[in-house]
């Protein structure tokens, strides 16, 4: 490995005032060394896991002319040129073909050790009217510095359909990068859930391209900022096939001495006719001395399209607490009753249970009802 | 079978504002930007020493300074060619009978004198470089109110306390270190209205100042300083519009308001410069505690626009509110909004806007809220909604918050789309015909901005906002 890198990720699609400190964010001296080891477990029928060499698989180009390192990710070109400082770099992929088991899964869980710092790409290649799931789970092997960065690139073909499941809780002595791409062909559809849990400094990035005529992308994304955490996050839907849809619901909390960052865009590329993209932020504030920045932007090209996009941020309403209270809950306990059922709603849609517990026992307490519905 | 009107949304009619008059002006410096240029206008406009030495050190900072890597390009604008003071052939007057006929004519087309007579408290008038007219009521004048032009005031025309409230308020809340174009307004201003209501005074009527360019590649560096002190209230309408020439020419305005404790200020803008024209204008207010801030803001012209006014909501309990409308058409790139800075306890603002982008025109609405740590309790809205009438058009919205204190409580919400077919469809099945349907909608959604603008100005907006209703839209 050389020397670190100076990296600039999560750029604003359209700049604004330089005073805002918003248009984008700047790594310096970033140094990876190698890949967190990991294996998959796949399960189902028609669904592969390979690693391959980063080298052949960027070189790689279809027939009809996708290549993996053309795919635009949220977090920008640098984490590229992150990853090509290791040369012996692999690439996990997972294929599902065309009849693959609906309700197949790839469990993806990443240990981070002390001190290491990581960087892993994982390529998912959803065929033609295929469906792919795919959970992954990126958590700390003890406390200490450490970098997690890793790369997920999507390709859904005509048709498919790719379900990916994220939860970062790793320690708060790590920086981690997250960083997700991807293409919808005609009529394909991206869902992605992900918590940003963990990390003394996150920087998140994810685009998707709706290429495909129908194509469809929903984010449900939960993040808890906690004193003296840095969350910077940038998602953009992009909107180039005709009756596209988008929605992203963002929700999250952020505490005393934290510091978050939410870009969202919505990109109506002109030709983009028919097609709608919603995106909102729901934001809880607690605590003193946070700073919490929100920017969602909507870019239009096109005239038929409808975009929406809002954003509610502050702290728990009076009413609420007055309800709450009425029923003999303090403030201090509704605020953090209320703060978890955020993120409590995403975890529940993760599929496999065991990175449930894990998400859960993270946040502190766990889900016996939960137990007892699985074991049934 | 009588032919069926085709409907079509058209652009703003302009020809009521692009008409020209002959240049007869008696003094111009030279094209472009220089110490010695900078000199020249100090020594024209009397200055005292201190506004001198301010002048060549904003010149210094403008000349260290980049130009914005964000917003509408300006890549065209080529200061070289522009020519800072125009001096027209006439001295300001308080009598329109004494300003040369020519431009008498250009502000009796605008309306201006009628308007006066029947609905405003007082009106300047600035043609080029220099205001040629200057006249408040005097039943205004006698609540103590000042409204004159700004370079007579700082030389102390009109009493050393003015003078000297002009030295501790020019630029102190615009600075020229804010940005480029606020620095070369510090080094080349010229023209502009001082007005000060003293305490408890409330001007029942509106003061309005209107700006013409005439001159072909010149720049407007007009600045406007409204103080208004504790209790009082005014409300300021500003107008400006230009002919079109080939060549550009450049509006890098610059107004600073200052609203005392329960005070209350609108400012009402409608803007319709010309389409050769770099609007680079800046805007500012800062209100003390309970008191309020009204914009009213309608951007029509301009062929680049750049304009945010912004409000500092320093005071507890002061708010502000911002209506605006802005309506793109053919190589228009207008890339307007406002800012709200919080720093008081139960401060609130809304921004309000609306925009409308046709025939390849470019609207962007971009704004900014920030609530800073101490503004505890405060609120803040932004809604903003978009119409685009074509494919070809762009609109893009960019809205950024940042929130430092838990006790804050904000709201935003936007929306981008065209013509509703359901609204169409639900207005037809009432017997209204599809292009009749269409035209009320886009009429619809600029009215309720448009009523927010003063009754005063209502013959200069039916001028402004044409919106054909005839005919279709897309």
């Amino acid at each position: 490995m050389g020397q670190g890198i100076d990296m600039t990720v999560n750029r604003l699609p359209a700049r604004t005032w330089n005073w805002l400190k918003m248009n984008e964010s700047r790594l310096t001296d970033v140094k990876i060394e190698k890949a967190c080891p990991v294996t998959p477990v796949v399960t189902g029928h028609g669904t592969t896991w390979e690693r391959v060499s980063a080298e052949k698989i960027q070189s790689e180009q279809t027939e009809n002319g996708f290549a993996w390192k053309n795919l635009v990710t949220g977090m920008g070109p640098d984490m590229d040129r992150l990853a090509e400082e290791d040369e012996q770099a692999q690439v996990d992929v997972i294929t599902a073909e065309a009849g693959a088991d609906e309700d197949n899964m790839a469990v993806f869980d990443y240990e981070c050790q002390p001190g290491e710092r990581y960087f892993n790409r994982l390529y998912l290649h959803a065929k033609e009217n295929s469906v792919l799931n795919v959970t992954v789970l990126y958590r700390s092997a003890g406390a200490g510095e450490g970098l997690s960065a890793h790369q997920i690139k999507v390709c859904a073909e005509k048709n498919a359909v790719v379900r990916i499941y994220m939860a970062e809780i790793l320690d708060a002595g790590v920086t981690c990068l997250s960083d997700l791409g991807g293409v919808c062909e005609d009529n394909a559809r991206v869902e992605l859930v992900k918590l940003e849990l963990g990390a003394g400094k996150l920087y998140s990035g994810g685009e998707i391209d709706l290429k495909g005529k129908a194509s469809n992308f929903t984010a449900g994304i939960g993040y808890t900022a906690k004193p003296g955490q840095h969350l910077d996050m940038n998602y953009t839907a992009r909107h180039h096939g005709k009756k596209t849809e988008s929605l992203m619901e963002v929700s999250g909390v952020v505490s005393e001495n934290a510091f978050k960052i939410f870009r969202g865009t919505i990109d109506f590329i002109a030709g983009c006719a028919g097609s709608k993209g919603t995106e909102s932020e729901d934001v809880l504030l607690l605590g003193e001395e946070l700073v919490n920045q929100t920017i969602p932007l909507i870019l239009c090209a096109e005239e038929d399209v409808e975009g929406n996009h809002g954003a509610s941020i502050g702290k728990l309403d009076d009413q609420t607490l007055f309800y709450l209270a009425s029923r003999g809950i303090p403030k201090e306990e509704a605020e953090k009753m209320l703060a978890r059922a955020r993120v409590d709603a995403l975890n529940a849609r993760i599929p496999v249970k065991s990175v449930r517990d894990t998400v859960e026992a993270y946040l502190g307490g766990g889900d016996e009802a939960d137990d007892e519905e699985e074991e049934k | 079978m009588a032919e069926k009107e085709k409907t079509y949304v058209q652009d703003v009619d302009r020809s009521l504002y692009d008409f020209r008059n002959e240049e007869k002006d008696a003094y111009r410096v030279k094209s472009g930007l220089t110490s010695d240029i900078v000199e020249k206008i100090s020594e024209e406009k009397k200055d005292p020493e201190w506004m001198r030495i301010f002048r060549h050190k904003a010149l210094e900072t403008y000349n260290k300074m980049e130009i914005p890597d964000w917003g509408p390009s300006i890549d065209e604008l080529d200061m070289d060619n522009i020519v800072t003071y125009v001096r027209p052939n006439t001295h300001m007057s308080a009598k329109w009978s004494e300003v040369p006929e020519d431009i008498k004519d250009t502000f009796e087309k605008l309306g201006i004198p009628q308007a006066e007579r029947k609905s405003l408290a007082g009106v300047g008038a600035q043609y080029d470089s220099e205001l040629v007219y200057h006249n408040v009521r005097e039943e205004v004048a006698a609540q103590g109110v000042i409204y004159s032009d700004l370079e007579g005031a700082m030389r102390g025309e009109y009493g050393e306390q003015y003078a000297e409230m002009i030295r501790t308020h020019f630029m102190k809340l615009v600075t020229p270190g804010d940005h480029k174009f606020a620095a070369l307004h510090g080094a080349v201003w010229s023209g502009g209205s001082f007005v000060y209501v003293p305490k408890g005074v409330s001007v029942e009527i509106p003061l309005q100042s209107y700006f013409r360019l005439n001159a072909p590649g010149a720049g407007q560096f007009e600045h406007t300083l409204i103080i208004v002190d504790e209790g009082a209230s005014l409300h300021f309408i500003e107008g400006c519009s230009a002919p079109k020439y080939n060549v550009a020419n450049l509006h890098a305005g610059c107004v600073e308001l200052f609203v005392g404790k329960n005070a209350k200020l609108r400012y009402s803008t409608i803007e319709n410069w010309s389409k050769n024209m770099y609007n680079l204008n800046t805007k500012r207010a800062q209100i003390a505690e309970g008191g309020v801030m009204e914009w009213v803001s309608g951007s029509f012209g301009s062929h680049v626009s750049y304009l945010y006014p912004m409000t500092v909501l320093k005071g507890d309990n002061s708010r502000m509110e911002f209506t605006g409308i802005t309506f793109a058409g053919r190589g228009q790139n207008l890339d307007t909004g406002a800012k709200v800075v919080h720093i008081g306890k139960n401060t609130s603002s809304y921004i309000n806007t609306k925009s409308i982008s046709k025939d390849g025109g470019i609207s962007t609405f971009r704004s900014s809220v920030v609530i800073g740590a101490q503004a505890k309790h405060s609120k803040a809205g932004v809604s903003c909604q978009s119409l685009m009438l074509d494919e070809e058009s762009r609109s893009d919205t960019i809205p950024a918050m940042d929130i430092r204190t838990p006790d804050a409580d904000v709201g935003h919400e936007a929306k981008i789309g065209r013509i509703s077919d359901e609204a169409v469809f639900y207005l037809m099945s009432r017997g209204i015909s599809e292009e009749d349907a269409r035209a009320m909608i886009v009429s619809g959604f600029a009215d309720n901005v448009s009523k927010e603008l003063p009754l005063e100005y209502a013959v200069e907006m039916n001028n402004l906002i044409q919106l054909e209703m005839k005919g279709s839209i897309g």
